[in-house]
């Protein structure tokens, strides 16, 4: 009854303001979610828009230098972001329609992880001192059904202390990606490395949790106050 | 350089949010910025309170923002309100710092200087407070200024910056060659380089740092600073503070932010912003004939001095002109080697040109006014400006003879069509 109380008070907290945070579209596309799992670790996707229409050569000598700057990706990886560059934001782009249709579903848990999530919170999912906090581990995996669910599709901004630390990255929107994905993706990560000793059937998630969660106004700001309020219920 | 990171801003916000009841929340309604995200809906002010909504956004997750001519001409010396600003890196667990316009006071940061030295030394805000100030007036500029311009002949990735990745503002610190003279480190025989870090870091474990290298015989280094006031107060957060290297005539990506490091070195650093960003060809090239990522320390050189330019303020493409007679003005400015001499200003898009009244400034680093009077008759007329300095260097007509696959240092005599009524 007090979450539901909280939860409340969070959904207005949220009136008046943006209901969601207004993120940058890049075109449907096969590799557009890694393009999104990838290069939003350091800058947002305005860069990759403003350079659209750049060559493939252009596109592949940008991929080498950002692994300078510290992107990782696996070769696999690196041909599925360069086909995507060089498609969808290349010198000739396909139609929009053209676009959607060949946009492809990923459902596997650990590819997914590898895609969208282990740019910031690594392989491991012990994360990065300061930016993003761990994922193995992590108490607010557990302390709420749809809480992970809320962090996907609308972000998290806002400091917040994980298991002692202090992380003050940003948590982009994975809201692009389908709400199959996205509870596949939270049922792994509740079940990866030590997380698997917590996980409860009362944590099961379907498709259709995650679009009933896609109509509440939240947005990165929003899901940072309850965030708090559900440490501040759950922690005391 | 864990001492060098205070707690920082947003903990109204944390203890509110903290504060876990209705009321408390609801108060927290006017302390919530930062939330649009996209291109055109995100406001600066959003993403730096303090910022004019008016600023162009390049990146809203770093707070990379250009100023509008019509804004940046109105002021002498630009306000912090109205300054471009460029991040690589936020500070780890300290996003709020490089998103903050508030002037830093921290006498206690330190800044080390060692390598191929005899002792290492450290001094701290409150002992460069202490120590003999200068104040200089300079242009800052972004190295990727321009580039959108360079789109004529072959885009260039990264953001698009047109004529606003730059201000004229005054910084004030302790000349940097004296500093080292008065710390007496004992330099090395070996050392040829200074390479100066900042307290940002890359988000990624195997993130470069960002960090710069000089030669330490550049007469450049002469006249640079650290800087710990700007426009008379504490450098603002997003904006370096509480201590920045500024380097007067180079770009802005080598006046390191956030000073923790002085090191001297035998050889540049191997960071790849160093080795392989922010560098121009030795030799001109043409697109596609050099890999955006084939950059070595080599066959290019890092985005050093400023080259010669001048920017059109008035009339803009956007202001309403009644033919007759009509001032047109502007800025320009080089690396501060040389004084600008002439400003030729052309009304029918570089026919015939005529020489403007320069107006010299305060110091060599500052931007020159310009300006001339000319008649112009209703229609469509294409106006362009040119800078030359005492060593004779000008602007090229056609800025695209300079392109280069990063798209920086573009100083192509300013083009502005202005429609006359």
């Amino acid at each position: 009854m007090l979450h539901a109380l909280l939860l409340v008070s969070a959904l207005f907290l949220s009136v008046g303001i943006p209901a969601r945070a207004a993120e940058i579209e890049l075109p449907a596309g096969n590799g557009r979610d890694l393009v999104y799992g990838k290069c939003r670790t350091c800058h947002d996707l305005q860069y990759l828009v403003d350079s659209a229409g750049i060559d493939e050569a252009t596109w592949d000598g940008l991929l080498d230098d950002m692994e300078g700057y510290g992107c990782e990706f696996t070769a696999d990886q690196r041909e599925r972001l360069l086909a995507y560059l060089a498609t969808y934001l290349g010198p000739t782009p396909p139609p929009a329609e053209v676009s959607a249709a060949t946009a492809a579903a990923e459902v596997d848990g650990e590819t997914l992880f590898r895609d969208q999530c282990a740019s910031c919170h690594q392989e491991d999912g012990r994360g990065v001192e300061g930016d993003f906090p761990p994922l193995d581990g992590n108490p607010d995996l557990f302390t709420d059904r749809m809480f992970p669910v809320y962090v996907l599709l609308f972000g998290l901004e806002g400091e917040i202390d994980v298991l002692g630390k202090t992380y003050t990255g940003i948590m982009p929107s994975f809201g692009h990606l389908s709400d199959v994905e996205i509870a596949t993706l939270v049922r792994y990560i509740r079940n990866a490395w030590s997380n698997r000793a917590r996980y409860t059937p009362a944590l099961e998630l379907s498709g259709d949790d995650v679009r009933a969660a896609r109509e509440k106004p939240l947005n990165p700001t929003a899901v940072h106050v309850y965030r708090a309020q559900q440490v501040a219920t759950s922690r005391p | 350089m864990s001492q060098n990171r205070p707690r920082f801003g947003m903990t109204r916000r944390e203890f509110g949010a903290l504060g876990a009841t209705a009321g408390a929340i609801v108060a927290l309604d006017w302390s919530l910025p930062r939330l649009a995200r996209a291109a055109g809906d995100v406001k600066a002010s959003d993403l730096i309170p303090g910022k004019v909504p008016e600023m162009i956004v390049h990146n809203a997750k770093l707070g990379v923002m250009e100023t509008p001519l019509e804004l940046l001409r109105q002021h002498r010396v630009t306000p912090k309100e109205i300054m471009f600003n460029r991040l690589h890196f936020p500070i780890s667990g300290e996003r709020s710092w490089t998103a903050s316009l508030e002037p830093v006071e921290r006498p206690d940061w330190t800044i080390t200087f060692d390598g191929l030295v005899s002792r290492i030394r450290r001094v701290t805000v409150a002992d460069l407070e202490k120590m003999g100030t200068t104040e200089v007036e300079t242009v800052v500029q972004c190295a990727g200024n321009g580039r959108a311009f360079f789109a004529a002949k072959a885009k260039c990735p990264g953001s698009q910056w047109q004529h606003g990745g730059m201000a004229n503002v005054t910084f004030e610190g302790v000349p940097l060659k004296q500093l080292i003279e008065e710390l007496n480190p004992g330099l090395g025989a070996q050392v040829r380089y200074i390479t100066v870090n900042g307290a940002d870091d890359p988000p990624t474990p195997k993130g470069a740092d960002f960090e710069k290298s000089y030669r330490i015989d550049d007469p450049a280094l002469d006249h640079a600073i650290l800087a710990i006031r700007m426009n008379g107060e504490p450098i603002p957060a997003c904006h370096g503070g509480p201590v920045r290297l500024l380097i007067p005539g180079f770009y802005g990506n080598m006046n390191v932010k956030y000073v923790t490091r002085v090191l001297f070195a035998a050889a540049q650093s191997p960071t790849v912003f160093q080795s392989r960003a922010y560098r121009v060809p030795l030799q001109p090239v043409e697109p596609g004939q050099m890999k955006i990522s084939d950059f070595t320390i080599t066959n290019s050189e890092p985005t050093y001095a400023f080259r010669i330019k001048s920017v059109i303020f008035a009339p803009l493409a956007s202001d309403s002109v009644k033919a007759g007679k009509v001032t047109i003005s502007g800025v320009a400015f080089n690396d501060g080697q040389a004084p600008i001499t002439l400003v030729e200003v052309s009304t029918d898009g570089g026919r015939s040109w005529r020489a403007a009244a320069i107006e010299k400034p305060k110091s060599p680093f500052a931007w020159y006014h310009w300006s001339l009077e000319a008649e112009l008759t209703a229609g469509t007329h294409t106006l362009v400006a040119k800078a030359t300095d005492a060593w004779g260097r000008s602007q090229p007509l056609d800025g695209t003879v300079m392109w280069n696959p990063k798209g920086y240092e573009w100083n192509g005599a300013d083009h502005v069509t202005v429609t006359v009524t």
